[in-house]
């Protein structure tokens, strides 16, 4: 126990909780978005890899970081762009058509991935970002170290957290896409573009995601591996469901996520003789999937989650 | 018309929903043999909770539901059928029909556990077509086929395998759900006169519906819905029924 | 305008054609991939078809392939049929696999008609626990299966790590992280002399033509059908529900527990974390393909593992990424998608006024 609370009371530990959650605050908003417009995403694994590829790809061809942030975005938003063409206009099913993007955005990734680089034993490494030192605020005790040595992709992440509140529930647009996912036959007759909005949250937002999986190759680690996002994006998923559909409580929910994974991490170093392993390693999972059912009966889903519109039937 | 004994009784039916329109509060009614109950109310004022909870598809907070005095354990369709209870659901897209599979199929729908179309848990094929093409005959539904997709059949036709369903298994009683809605006039004359001839062959019939015409031609008894609460209406006036749906006290 | 209106006939041409024509379109766009790869294209393609069908031991390496596809293709569609989203048939493999590595390596002595049928029925038990949980999971809690099969998917992995360093682990195995191999008589029978394709396979395609039958005659495949295609219409009627959903996860469970006791009982003879190449996700695909038909799922089997075989041979030959079979396979997900609705749908141009 004195171990435990020795851990909480680092500054370290909520520095490394801060920089596990920030992929999943990519991942959790982009999903909120196209879930809010009434789009499950599930391609959200796949575009993680895709991001996490073709950003780090984009900065080993000489592209700079930021120009590798730019391309993960742009790789992600094509990705969800045929997400988006197949449920949208076509009306297919999300769960299907989001496992299939899944699939071909991994295999892409990969494919291309190993046809650059046939053959190399280690992966090659970038110079990834560094922390932002803040002259004095990153030299203040504890709140330094956690908030003034994060990378600038971390500070995005947190900026988009505000934004995307801020554009849900303060804009008109924020309000049309609510209302696309949850009536949209009132959007329609209101003259506005059911197919147009929703097509747009879903590219956004696979946007986002995709800078979730840029965050792992260009800021957590400096090089691409095979399975490296290893469920990051199903976690995602289930935290949006835990999050309510609310970007407070997605960087609430992301956070005690990083906090429970970086407390997994150090109590395996403490604790790791007498426990196996594998229970800290499967502990992020179980987690997720606890959350899911505490969350899941008070949750109020989008009313037209899953359900596909046509112009012109009602 | 002689009427008979009680075959429903609602015995302060009572259901909270999460709001008003799906909330129904001390609901006391009586069905009886050869007779027709007309509920009359404008949609939303809780007509689609009371026939779900007659339907078995919703459980009541408290009251009791009665069929010939037998308590009915409600929140299983599946009782409620086999009690004796027919049901043409408001929404017969949604509720009434599996659209994807085939009109046969859908003809034997709540009827699976019938020795006649399935043993040791086959199906009987040709018994199911066989089924199929008399009713189909008898109800007059018209369409591509028994083994053509339900979906595929017009409204009205749609309603008449409903209807095929529920008469067939010669019910107690009858919970008609707002059924002549978006029908042609010939499909509408047809369910009525089906109504008519359940009364006639002793089966007690809750007619709900938004149509007051209906409700004053068909109906033995009159009974006005409004916001849950559900009156008796001693009269067949029409102006009178109308103050009270509108929720005006007569 | 243009405005989408159903068909009203549910043509076999569109219905067969629709899939073929897809496997053929991703075939031919995987030409893209390998000419950004830099290999000649026509001669890429016909190593792939030698890699399948250039020699006898070829096309058993392919049937060899298709048979854990058939299972966990076979777990995806009856699921699917129920709209149970069952995504866990990697996990549930490997329950299958481990129970089958359990019972199978010298536990339980007995001969091989005793024992086999022991190995199988605990496979498929272990994948069928595998996939009540989230069943139960969704019928009691309102938790999404999605979710919950994916993650579990995870734990699963996880917990064959922990098995395969500690209970399962094989003393003899140098230290290595594999279980100790399955006895002689419990492993299922060869088809072929000095071929890796078995017995597993005919499990297989028996397993489809059952589950055909149970969909289409039974009164549980009735139900289940049912339940996927109007789940309110269903519980209107007095299906109950969630035991058929219950029943679908069972079902759907055994068979992708199946796929690992085939393949660890049929092929490998024991069991290392490496076991499937992604098999449970590959199902989703071929059931896809096979639009949700158990007897489609062999054929679409067939040719995923085609794919996936020849590509694998024609890489090594050409010098390609082997990624590229899960690039033509995913490619060819997208593509039936795409032509399931033109099946479904047909687009219809409107006046702009928009009459009736």
């Amino acid at each position: 126990m004195a171990e435990i609370i020795q851990i909480l009371l680092s500054d370290s530990f909520w520095a490394a909780s801060l920089r596990i959650a920030t992929p999943l605050i990519f991942g959790v908003l982009g999903a909120l978005i196209c879930e809010k417009s009434g789009v499950l995403n599930l391609g959200i694994e796949g575009i993680f890899v895709a991001g996490a590829m073709s950003g780090w790809m984009a900065v080993w061809l000489g592209a700079g970081l930021w120009g590798g942030v730019i391309v993960a975005g742009l790789a992600g938003a094509f990705f969800g762009l045929i997400h988006a063409i197949l449920t949208v206009p076509l009306g297919l099913s999300q769960h299907v058509s989001g496992l299939g993007v899944t699939l071909f955005a991994t295999s892409v990734s990969y494919f291309s991935y190993r046809t650059a680089l046939p053959d190399v034993s280690s992966p090659p490494r970038i110079e990834p970002f560094r922390p932002l030192e803040i002259p004095i605020l990153s030299d203040l005790p504890f709140v330094g170290p956690v908030f003034f040595q994060q990378t600038a992709l971390t500070w995005l992440a947190l900026f988009m957290v505000g934004l995307v509140w801020y554009i849900m529930n303060r804009t008109g647009l924020g309000i049309a896409i609510k209302a696309v996912g949850d009536n949209p036959n009132s959007v329609d007759a209101q003259g506005l573009s059911v197919y147009g909005l929703r097509i747009g949250a879903i590219v956004v937002g696979s946007a986002l995601m995709a800078l979730g999986g840029a965050f792992l190759t260009m800021s957590a680690f400096d090089a691409f591996f095979f399975g490296m996002v290893n469920g990051r994006g199903w976690i995602c998923i289930a935290l949006v469901i835990f999050a309510s559909w609310k970007p407070g409580k997605a960087l609430v929910g992301a956070l005690l996520f990083g906090a429970f994974d970086a407390l997994q991490v150090r109590m395996q170093t403490e604790v790791g003789a007498k426990v196996p392993t594998q229970v800290f390693l499967a502990a992020p999972y179980v987690l997720s999937i606890v959350a899911l059912v505490i969350a899941a009966r008070r949750a109020e889903y989008p009313r037209a989650l899953l359900t596909p519109w046509f112009k012109g039937q009602r | 018309m002689k009427s008979g004994e009680a075959v429903l009784e609602l015995d302060n039916l009572t259901i909270s929903g999460s709001s008003k329109r799906e909330s129904i509060s001390n609901v006391n009614l009586i069905v009886k043999k050869h007779e027709i109950l007309g509920i009359a109310g404008i949609s939303g004022n809780g007509q689609t909770v009371l026939a779900n909870a007659i339907s078995g598809l919703l459980k009541p907070s408290s009251g009791k539901i009665k069929l010939e005095s037998e308590i009915l354990i409600s929140n299983d369709p599946s009782n409620i059928i086999q009690a004796g209870v027919g049901r043409i659901p408001e929404d017969r897209h949604k509720d009434g029909i599996v659209g994807q599979m085939t009109v046969a199929e859908n003809m034997i729908l709540e009827d699976l556990s019938n020795k006649r179309i399935q043993s040791r848990g086959l199906l009987n094929r040709e018994a199911i077509i066989q089924h199929c093409e008399d009713l189909s005959v008898k109800y007059d539904v018209r369409g591509p086929g028994a083994n053509a997709s339900a979906r595929l059949l017009s409204g009205g036709n749609i309603q008449k395998l409903i209807l095929a369903r529920v008469f067939e298994a010669a019910p107690k009683l009858i919970l008609a759900n707002q059924p002549t809605r978006g029908l042609d006039m010939g499909a509408a004359a047809d369910v009525a006169n089906r109504l008519l001839e359940a009364r006639q062959r002793g089966s007690g019939v809750i007619l709900i519906s938004e149509d007051l015409d209906e409700i004053l031609s068909l109906s033995d008894r009159i009974m006005v819905i409004y916001d849950g609460e559900l009156k008796a209406v001693e009269t067949h006036d029409r102006e009178t029924i109308g103050l009270m749906m509108a929720g005006e006290a007569a | 305008m243009i405005r989408i209106e159903p068909r009203n006939t549910n043509s076999a041409i569109f219905s067969y054609g629709v899939p073929i024509l897809s496997a053929l379109v991703a075939l031919i766009l995987a030409s893209i991939p390998l000419w950004f790869a830099g290999a000649p294209v026509l001669v890429s393609y016909v190593e792939m078809a030698k890699g399948v069908f250039g020699s006898k031991f070829a096309f058993s390496e392919m049937l060899t392939r298709a048979t854990p596809l058939m299972f966990t293709g076979l777990a995806a569609a009856l699921a699917f049929r129920a709209k149970l989203w069952n995504i866990g048939a990697e996990g549930q493999l490997y329950l299958g696999a481990m129970a089958a590595v359990a019972v199978g390596t010298g536990v339980l002595e007995a001969p091989a008609f005793i024992l086999v049928p022991i190995i199988i029925l605990f496979g498929c038990a272990a994948g069928s626990v595998g996939m009540v949980v989230p069943a139960f999971l969704k019928t009691r809690y309102g938790a999404d299966e999605v979710v919950t099969t994916l993650l579990l998917n995870f734990i699963i992995l996880i917990f064959l790590q922990y098995m395969l360093e500690g209970p399962l682990k094989d003393p003899m195995g140098l230290g290595w992280p594999q279980s100790s191999p399955i006895l002689d008589q419990g492993m299922l029978p060869p088809l072929m002399e000095r071929m890796r394709v078995h017995s597993g396979l005919l499990i297989a395609v028996a397993c489809a033509l059952i589950a055909q039958f149970m969909l289409v005659r039974s009164v549980w495949g009735f139900k289940l059908r049912a339940v996927g295609e109007n789940v309110f219409a269903a519980r209107h009627a007095g299906i109950k529900v969630n035991r058929t959903i219950l029943g679908a996860a069972i079902a759907s469970g055994a068979l992708a527990g199946m796929a690992g006791v085939s393949e660890v009982a049929g092929l490998k003879g024991y069991l290392t974390s490496d076991l499937s190449p992604g098999f449970g996700y590959a199902g989703i695909i071929v059931a896809m393909l096979a639009g949700l038909s158990p007897i489609g799922v062999v054929i679409s089997a067939l040719f995923i593992a085609s794919v996936f075989v020849g590509a694998d041979s024609m890489s090594r030959a050409m010098g390609v990424s082997s990624y590229l079979a899960d690039l033509v396979v995913s490619t060819s997900l997208l593509c039936v998608l795409i032509g399931g609705f033109f099946a479904r749908f047909k687009l219809v141009k409107t006046s702009v006024k928009g009459q009736n």
